[in-house]
């Protein structure tokens, strides 16, 4: 809780969201700036660079993309991880350090390095071999390096729902593990799932080391697109404004949705500690 | 035909005993009340035979099966735990039909089932709220019908009352015993506190450190038990550090003096109750009150003598009669005196 003054009060919470909303507020007006020059607000106003953006093909199928493969991300990360995870609390522990130690890797090697490798690593054999440059080793390479944001948000809830607890009470009930699992940890857990599903999504539309090595412009994705519009020969940057606020608004949208779903519960994002 | 029967159970936590050579048979129907202090293994005992632990070596059998290596799903047995462990995401009626949905109950017969058991612990008006809707006692009510519903063979209770207020605590004691004769289930009670154990049990079993060491009824066990540690748990007994005298006798002054089976010279433990403790003007030996503490119908007084300190209670209508620093003479009812070896259990 901040003390002091009212005025010291208002006028540091006014800082905070100013430092905040002032990028989103510059991105919104120079997507609909005709021409800004050297002023604190565009030279006039106009719609064009939404209409061509939302009319041209191929910001169209990127964001399909991108929206395809970062559902697909989502999807895929909840079958890996979830289980291990959930095995990790309630019967293994030494499935932990392992599941932390792999979520350590993306932090210690940057994105284009593990790319590269991933590439690399495909192609060793005849049989992955076929993988290579796909948009499926794009999903594989997504989930492998992004899972550490879904992994923390579900960790923090399985602790704080203390899921070993729930667990040996309905094993005693004559309930089973995957039981166990759908019927009472999932549940229990629902904002931290939504929560690790969101950071899952976000990390995914975001992602652009990855999509640039493993695909390139054979599987341009929102990110590839902007990339290109910024410094290709057809640059479009307030069409790479309007992208952004799009991609925004479909993040806002998602985050709204899990927010309705949880009324009144907050997110636990981070490891919480165990109840006594 | 036992209800439960342990037989040479062992069980380690690294270099700690959790369990030792411990067998023990429970008749059918009979509540077993498990009583010792933090980290006897009262505990690990009854997660071994709900089968969240695993013993190192020996036999559970519940009823006619050995269920040893069985997991917890299939041993038949409904468990209350210290911290209710109820599904938040369930409201009461759920979470007792839980365990009926797990054995396959169909929709109708589970209905009418959750009904009987809310009615059992009188929360049928609150089936629809849920956990964080109850209050500790209610969550613990739904627990308890939770862990009855799928009628399980054995009902195991892990210090079910230890997160509540005191008199919720006493309220819902006498409630478990009341439902449990009603239903007539084999159970083992896990408690460390002395009084639910004696309240709620048929047979009282005390261990420490990992052995059990003496089984019995409750008012056996409390008023005459066959092992120091019992008499140093239960019943705020003083125990007097005293030497057998030349005539095979154990003296604390005048306060008493008992024949004692061992030989003279042999180092012993007396104890004595706080109960078999007399005032009188004369006789006796010489002390002073220390300490008067409230308890009820009763008031503990703890008095200082030059042989050492005794606690003594007296009626609480006669408090006023001692207050601290009054002199008083104490003697002690002989036949509530026990001699244990000094050296031995």
């Amino acid at each position: 809780m901040l003390d002091g003054p009212l005025w010291l009060r208002i006028g540091v919470l006014a800082s905070v969201a100013l430092y905040g909303v002032l990028p989103l507020i510059a991105t919104a007006l120079y997507s609909l700036a005709t021409v800004w020059r050297r002023k604190p607000l565009p030279d006039g106003i106009t719609l064009a660079w939404w209409t061509s953006t939302l009319q041209d093909p191929g910001f169209l199928w990127a964001l399909g993309r991108s929206l395809g493969i970062s559902v697909l991300a989502v999807i895929l990360v909840n079958l890996l991880i979830l289980p291990p995870l959930y095995w990790s609390h309630v019967a293994n522990r030494r499935i932990r350090p392992v599941l932390e130690a792999c979520a350590l890797i993306p932090f210690v090697l940057p994105g284009v390095v593990m790319a590269a490798g991933i590439n690399r690593f495909v192609a060793l054999w005849t049989l992955t071999s076929r993988l290579e440059a796909t948009p499926g080793l794009l999903l594989m390479a997504i989930v492998a390096t992004s899972f550490p944001v879904y992994l923390w948000a579900v960790d923090g809830s399985m602790r704080a729902a203390n899921v070993l607890a729930l667990w040996e009470a309905a094993s005693t009930q004559g309930a089973g593990s995957w039981r166990i699992l759908r019927r009472v940890v999932v549940p229990s857990i629902g904002t931290g799932l939504a929560a690790g599903s969101l950071l899952m999504f976000a990390s995914a539309m975001g992602e652009l080391a990855l999509a640039r090595i493993i695909t390139g412009s054979s599987f341009e994705t929102l990110t590839l697109w902007q990339l290109r519009k910024l410094h290709g020969t057809d640059a479009d940057p307030n069409g790479v404004a309007v992208a952004s606020l799009l991609s925004l608004f479909v993040l806002f949208a998602f985050s709204f949705a899990i927010a309705i779903r949880n009324r009144g519960r907050s997110v636990q994002m981070a490891p919480a500690a165990g109840k006594g | 035909m036992p209800g439960v029967r342990l037989d040479g159970l062992n069980k380690r936590f690294g270099s700690v005993a959790a369990l030792r050579d411990l067998s023990l048979d429970i008749r059918d129907g009979e509540l077993l009340a498990l009583l010792g202090p933090s980290g006897c293994g009262k505990t690990t005992l009854l997660r071994c035979v709900a089968g969240l632990s695993r013993p190192d070596s020996g036999v559970i059998r519940l009823g006619d099966r050995d269920v040893t290596d069985q997991p917890p799903r299939t041993r038949d047995v409904g468990m209350v735990f210290q911290g209710y462990a109820l599904f938040p995401t369930m409201t009461a009626a759920e979470n007792v039909g839980f365990p009926l949905e797990s054995r396959g109950w169909s929709g109708q017969r589970r209905r009418e089932r959750i009904t009987e058991m809310l009615m059992l612990v009188g929360l049928e008006h609150a089936a629809l709220r849920y956990p964080h809707q109850l209050s500790g006692g209610q969550q613990q009510r739904v627990a308890l019908a939770r862990a009855l519903a799928a009628r399980p063979n054995v009902l195991l209770l892990d210090e079910p009352l230890s997160a509540l207020d005191a008199l919720t605590r006493t309220t819902l004691r006498d409630e478990i015993r009341r439902i449990q004769l009603k239903v007539g289930m084999t159970a083992i009670y896990v408690t460390h506190d002395q009084a639910e154990a004696l309240a709620v049990a048929d047979r009282v079993g005390v261990m420490d450190q990992g052995r059990l060491i003496e089984v019995g009824a409750p008012a056996d066990v409390y008023r005459r038990p066959s092992q120091r540690f019992t008499a140093a748990f239960l019943g705020g007994r003083t125990m007097l550090e005293l030497v057998v005298d030349a005539g095979s006798r154990v003296a604390w002054g005048d306060a008493f003096s008992i024949a004692a089976p061992y030989p003279p010279g042999t180092r012993v433990v007396a104890a004595i109750t706080p109960e078999s403790v007399r005032l009188n003007s004369a006789g006796g030996i010489a002390g002073r009150v220390v300490l008067a503490s409230f308890r009820g119908s009763t008031i503990r007084l703890q008095i200082e003598t030059d042989l050492g300190e005794i606690a003594a209670d007296v009626a609480a209508d006669s408090a006023g009669a001692y207050p601290a620093g009054a002199a008083v003479r104490v003697s002690v009812a002989m036949e509530a005196v026990q001699v244990f070896l000094a050296d031995g259990t």
